[in-house]
């Protein structure tokens, strides 16, 4: 198991990234890793740079939301026609 | 200081998110958030005070006794932490474990059984996480109370 990382990185992951890290970050990773079922650190530190961007994400979206419900249904349709474009120019980078 | 470098596979689409957020957060390369999101990630879970299983496996390593003497000793290794048979005095089969910081080779509690060593190491584990090392006195106390 410890040797197949196909379970922990999406299938075209053909990419690099170096990651330096200090003794204690080294163990740290090594032990979330195991604990998360994954093959090695780095597929650890690729889920948990993710997860920080969903997170940011899901965080944007609910004060948006927010903000949505403060100025009516105008301004949240005005709102939400700008996430769409964004949305779309992100993917298309 | 000592490095350790790790290769992280990414796909394209999450290579270019990563740029992007590495870019809008000031960071000189992907690599150094990817770290920063991974320390944040458990930084939160240490948060939560959450115990954090340890995998451990046998290895040799170094004790600082109680009269000052530093004697390598085998027993099991979980980095940060380690245990082996004995109390701060030297090694002794019959007088339970002895959990020790690795890094500065300092007995941290003397208790009955392995599982005990163990789950005090895994309770501590998050507190090294949070940097409150050597401040985890209270979590020792309890586990060598409820130990006897």
């Amino acid at each position: 198991m410890g040797w197949d990382s196909k379970a922990s990185y999406p299938p075209h992951a053909v990419l690099k990234v170096p990651v330096r890290a200090t003794e204690a970050q080294k163990w740290a990773w090594e032990a979330a890793a195991k604990k998360h079922g994954m093959a090695s650190p780095g597929a650890f530190l690729a889920w948990a740079g993710d997860l920080y961007l969903a997170l940011q994400r899901a965080y944007h979206d609910a004060i948006e939301e927010r903000e949505d419900a403060l100025l009516g249904i105008a301004g949240g349709d005005r709102r939400r026609e700008e996430r769409k474009r964004r949305e779309r120019e992100e993917g298309e980078r | 200081m000592k490095v350790a470098t790790f290769t992280v596979h990414a796909d394209a689409r999450q290579s270019a998110r990563w740029k992007q957020a590495t870019e809008g957060e000031g960071f000189a390369a992907v690599g150094a958030w990817l770290a920063r999101a991974a320390d944040a990630y458990l930084r939160v879970r240490a948060k939560a005070v959450l115990p954090i299983p340890l995998a451990w496996s046998k290895g040799v390593f170094s004790v600082q006794l109680m009269d000052g003497e530093e004697i390598r000793v085998t027993g099991m290794v979980s980095p940060p932490f380690a245990y082996f048979r004995g109390t701060s005095h030297g090694t002794d089969r019959n007088k339970g474990r002895s959990l020790v910081h690795l890094a500065s080779g300092r007995i941290i509690a003397t208790l009955r059984r392995s599982a005990q060593a163990r789950s005090l190491a895994s309770e501590l584990a998050p507190v090294l996480l949070r940097g409150e090392l050597p401040e985890f006195g209270p979590v020792v106390e309890r586990h060598v109370r409820e130990a006897k």
